[in-house]
């Protein structure tokens, strides 16, 4: 009988071992890798193909000259760069301010806020447009015409067609909530201890926030306004409703127009995508090497996390939170509904300016269920294949230190770095072009595989950062005590990253419901989710049909977010007992 | 009794005598050649996309209640956004429609030059539909003579300019001319022309055409139109009163305002009048050959064109009319059946023979377009140079901690040794 190795040294093999890539996670890496590198390929070809596609074209570099040469493209880099930016360092100042308030004080009503916030990220962008549209647009919006009940000469009046209009959108989605929703699972797992120690030591509770909190946060902030940069540097909708009035015109305006100009220029979209991808890669890979560098163990086994009183601020704080969460949520959702109601979207001066005959007919038709349960089964599948998928792909990621792990881990930023539209050439290109894909297509399985191409990012970034924040000695202590690898990673590793497992579950299962983008070259009559019917919709100018289903929509995120709020308070108390 | 309903009842007569005639000579055959043609097709799925437009479905509707035994699986979206989709499928070899029935324009723009369609004479079975004598406008039938696979089955007068007369007091519009007057300065909207495919083409294509390059200059660098995308967006903003006047708006939203009891001040100007001609055709390689053979026919038949004048006259107040001799149109539509002997005097962009226009006027407005691109305000411009200040700031100074922590670290360990 051979003797056991003593206690140290079967730690110490553990953990070696944990750092090497395993067959399985050679396996893992080369079939993810070969995914995502393949519409990335299609594309960097077809950035070369010149008029029409192949044989009708040429090869040449003209789409590549033409990048450099149109001063449009140099004025749509301008307004894509600076629409970014200021996006990101308003939504950076004010997601910190509002996910420490959450997370770290004793704000009332903070898990109220906290699942408005969730809410607000799930909105689907065109019907909150279409609200802002009614509130914002124009001399006779809501607001308008409410400013004229005023004593004013002449009432301010802001133009929701404008660069700021954008801005403020954008900010009002999903911009702001995806900081907090990133920020607060984060902010959670610090120990509060060092923040009492701050105040202890007399520091001011900005000081704290600055000089403790921050420092602290830093891989999560790194993370989140990267992926905030490269989803605003992609944004479309807002831009292409709400900035072709004005003139504005970003990079992915450009593309898409591109794509759908007659005829057709999939050239110069491929080689504007692929000039996007590389201008954004040094940011990944500078993120990828800040975050491998540092050291994040901030989950160790002596925890604490006592919430900071705010004191005299505590009600213009609940005021402030209250405000915008109302703004992001209860606003758009209150004119989603009233449009509902209305024969005509937006047009108040009928003499019954009131019905129900929307929801009548939206009801009666026979795409709506099947759509429904189509977008259900998108959802619902996309989402369990992402928790399992993108745990394993983030754990092997930031527990092994080989290369492969790395290259697999800059492969999973691609498909964020493209457009989503132009993603989904380059999936409907490899399911056309792969052997055992081409079944897929026309499928909703071929759905929710581009769901989860756009999903792969945020999901497996999300989820490295909670990993990296579990101290090493958590699972030391668990194979010091005879488990196993698989064991420790069942009993110790999953219960303390369940939450944020739940939450980017929950992100795949809202991005399914409402993709249009990355799935909008795949999907058919068949398979069509409620998305899609309502892109439809609303693009035949059945507004009011599609607010019906925009609320539907709606409703099952909404649904979705308090279930996932429930299930991750309840791993959260498991995890704690 | 009006001179319409006169007409409307003239022609209905005349439908309907052209109706028994066709029915003594083909009728009872043709039912029994769409049941063979329902029994071939039985248990396939018809593939088909239509115009998101009320009408459409309706009949798609009607023609699943006719033949229960082929599913139908309905796709609704705009000309202009399906038809890149369905080139770029069949350019990476995807042939997943069975038929297409739409406004021709992107259909005879897009997809046909791209050989997207099957000849659609193959898939013709119907005696009276195969017949051009029992068709009105014989030359048109197709919206391409070289190409014969796209066919019309309903051509109607429409203009797309609409005026809301509560925004500029006192302001009337007579001509095209009125549209460059320096009040409307900021008041004109149009529909997103870059497309090729949309209304907003086709009112810029006729403007250009009757007015010439100089009237399109100022319409669109002084006048400073908004572009607007959406179409539905686009009339709301007139009808709202965001905006006096939009050109390439769809005249439906603005009928049904007007028979909810609103939008008294707005009317649809006689400028710009064109051909809104709405065709089928089978796409490249059909899955279901067989389902839509029997599609192509049923609703080319004069049962098919019944139902089809029925339901589009529901919400639409022009164009429910047809082509077929034998099928009356909606009396209230009667007023914008074109002169079928003289079409040449419309704009015809759903046919070939508009495409040149429409590209001349496309590539103009591309041009002018491009001039007045809008950079952001000096105030964002300033906020994001802070932004990025702040932004590398923070960056160079985590990189130079990490820096110096690995320093120290490795000098630690160096005292260790």
């Amino acid at each position: 009988m051979t003797e056991r190795p003593p206690r140290f040294e079967r730690v110490r093999d553990l953990a070696a071992r944990s750092r090497r890539p395993s067959a399985v996670l050679v396996l893992l890496l080369s079939a993810t890798a070969a995914m995502l590198l393949a519409p990335v390929a299609y594309l960097l070809w077809s950035s070369f193909v010149v008029g029409e596609t192949l044989p009708h074209g040429h090869l040449g570099g003209a789409n590549w000259a033409r990048i450099a040469s149109d001063p449009v493209l140099l004025i749509a880099l301008l307004n894509t760069v600076s629409l970014a930016l200021a996006r990101q360092a308003l939504a950076l100042c004010l997601g910190v301010l509002l996910a420490w308030l959450i997370a770290c004080s004793d704000l009332p009503c903070r898990r109220l806020f906290e699942v408005g916030f969730w809410i607000a990220l799930f909105m689907p962008p065109l019907p909150a447009i279409l609200s802002w549209i009614l509130l914002l647009g124009g001399n006779n919006s809501l607001v308008s015409r409410a400013l004229t009940v005023l004593p004013l000469a002449h009432p301010p009046a802001f133009h929701i067609f404008s660069w700021w209009g954008i801005v403020l959108v954008h900010m009002l989605g999903a911009t702001l909530a995806v900081k907090v929703f990133l920020l607060v699972p984060a902010l959670r797992a610090i120990d509060r201890s060092f923040e009492e120690a701050a105040r202890a030591c007399g520091a001011s509770l900005a000081r704290t926030l600055r000089s403790v909190a921050l420092p602290l946060l830093a891989p999560a902030i790194i993370v989140s306004t990267l992926i905030g940069v490269v989803r605003s540097m992609q944004s479309f909708e807002i831009e292409l409703i709400l900035g072709a009035p004005a003139g504005i015109e970003v990079y992915s305006t450009l593309i898409y127009r591109a794509m759908t100009h007659e005829p057709s220029d999939q050239g110069l979209a491929s080689a504007l995508s692929i000039a996007f991808l590389l201008a954004l890669s040094p940011f990944v890979i500078l993120q990828q090497w800040y975050v491998r560098a540092a050291a994040h163990g901030v989950i160790s086994g002596k925890i604490r996390t006592r919430r900071q009183p705010l004191g005299r601020l505590k009600w213009p704080a609940f005021a402030f939170v209250g405000g915008i969460v109302a703004l992001m949520t209860v606003v758009p959702t209150t004119c989603l509904l009233i449009s509902t109601f209305m024969p005509l979207f937006g047009i108040f001066d009928l003499p019954d300016p009131w019905t129900i005959d929307n929801w009548r007919s939206v009801w009666s038709r026979g795409d709506v269920v099947s759509s429904l349960w189509n977008s259900l089964k998108l959802g619902g599948g996309s989402a369990l294949a992402a928790m399992g998928l993108f745990t394993a792909l983030a754990y092997h990621i930031v527990r092994n230190r080989s290369r492969l792990a790395a290259l697999l881990d800059f492969c999973t930023w691609l498909p964020t770095l493209l457009p989503g539209v132009v993603l989904s050439l380059g999936l409907l290109q490899m399911f056309s072009g792969m052997p055992i894909l081409d079944r897929l297509y026309g499928t909703v399985g071929s759905l929710g595989l581009a769901v989860l191409f756009g999903s792969v990012t945020v999901g497996v970034q999300f989820l490295k950062t909670s990993i990296r924040q579990l101290g090493h000695d958590l699972e030391e202590a668990g194979w010091a005590c005879g488990g196993g690898r698989l064991y420790v990673l069942r009993r110790v590793v999953l219960p303390l990253i369940a939450p944020s497992v739940t939450v980017v579950g929950l992100e795949t299962f809202a991005a399914a419901i409402a993709a249009v983008g990355v799935i909008s070259l795949l999907g058919v009559g068949s398979t069509q989710p409620l998305s899609i019917l309502q892109l439809n919709l609303l693009t035949s100018g059945q507004f009011e049909a599609a607010s019906v289903v925009g609320l539907t929509i709606l409703t099952l995120t909404i649904g979705a977010a308090l279930a996932a709020r429930w299930l991750a308070d309840r791993f959260s108390l498991e995890a704690a007992r | 009794m009006t001179w319409r309903a006169l007409v409307a009842r003239v022609l209905a007569a005349a439908a309907l005598l052209a109706g028994t005639a066709a029915a003594a000579r083909d009728g009872p055959d043709e039912g029994l050649l769409l049941a063979q043609l329902a029994e071939a097709a039985r248990g396939q799925t018809l593939v088909l996309a239509v115009h998101g437009v009320a009408g459409h479905e309706a009949t798609v509707r009607e023609f699943q209640r006719r033949f229960p035994q082929v599913r139908v699986e309905l796709t609704v979206q705009n000309p202009s956004s399906i038809a890149p989709r369905i080139v770029t499928e069949q350019k990476n070899g995807v042939f997943a429609w069975d038929s297409w029935w739409a406004a021709s324009t992107a259909m005879n723009n897009i997809v046909l030059p791209a050989d997207g369609f099957d000849p659609i004479a193959d898939y013709l079975v119907l005696p009276t539909v195969k017949d051009p004598r029992m068709w009105y406008a014989p030359d048109h039938r197709y919206t391409s003579d070289a190409k014969p696979f796209v066919i019309l089955h309903s051509l109607h007068v429409e203009t797309g300019v609409i005026f809301n007369r509560a925004v500029v007091r006192g302001l009337r519009i007579k001509s095209a001319q009125d549209l460059l007057d320096p009040r409307l300065k900021g008041l004109i909207a149009i529909r997103d022309p870059s497309s090729g495919t949309t209304s907003g083409s086709y009112v810029l294509a006729e403007l250009l055409k009757r007015n010439g390059p100089e009237f399109i200059r100022k319409l669109i660098i002084d006048q400073n139109p908004a572009i607007i995308e959406n179409a539905r967006q686009l009339n709301d903003a007139v009808l709202r009163g965001d905006y006096a006047v939009s050109l390439g708006s769809s005249p439906d939203i603005l009928s049904r305002c007007h028979k909810l009891g609103g939008c008294r001040q707005v009317v649809a100007l006689p400028i710009a009048q064109m051909i809104s001609s709405r065709g089928v055709g089978v796409l490249r390689h059909p899955p279901h050959p067989a389902a839509a053979r029997l599609w192509v026919n049923w609703l080319l038949s004069r049962e098919g064109q019944q139902v089809y004048v029925r339901e589009w006259a529901r919400d639409q107040s022009a164009g429910a009319t047809s082509l077929r001799r034998d099928v009356a149109p909606d009396p209230a539509h009667v007023a914008t059946i074109p002169d079928y002997a003289h079409l040449d005097r419309y704009g015809l962009y759903g046919f070939e023979a508009g495409r040149a226009d429409l590209e001349a006027a496309n590539r103009l407005v591309s041009e002018l377009r491009a001039r007045r691109r809008n950079q952001p305000p000096a105030s964002a411009i300033v906020i994001s140079l802070l932004a990025l200040v702040v932004v590398l700031g923070g960056l160079a100074r985590l990189v130079l901690r990490q820096l110096r922590g690995r320093r120290s670290d490795e000098s630690c360990n160096a005292a260790r040794g």
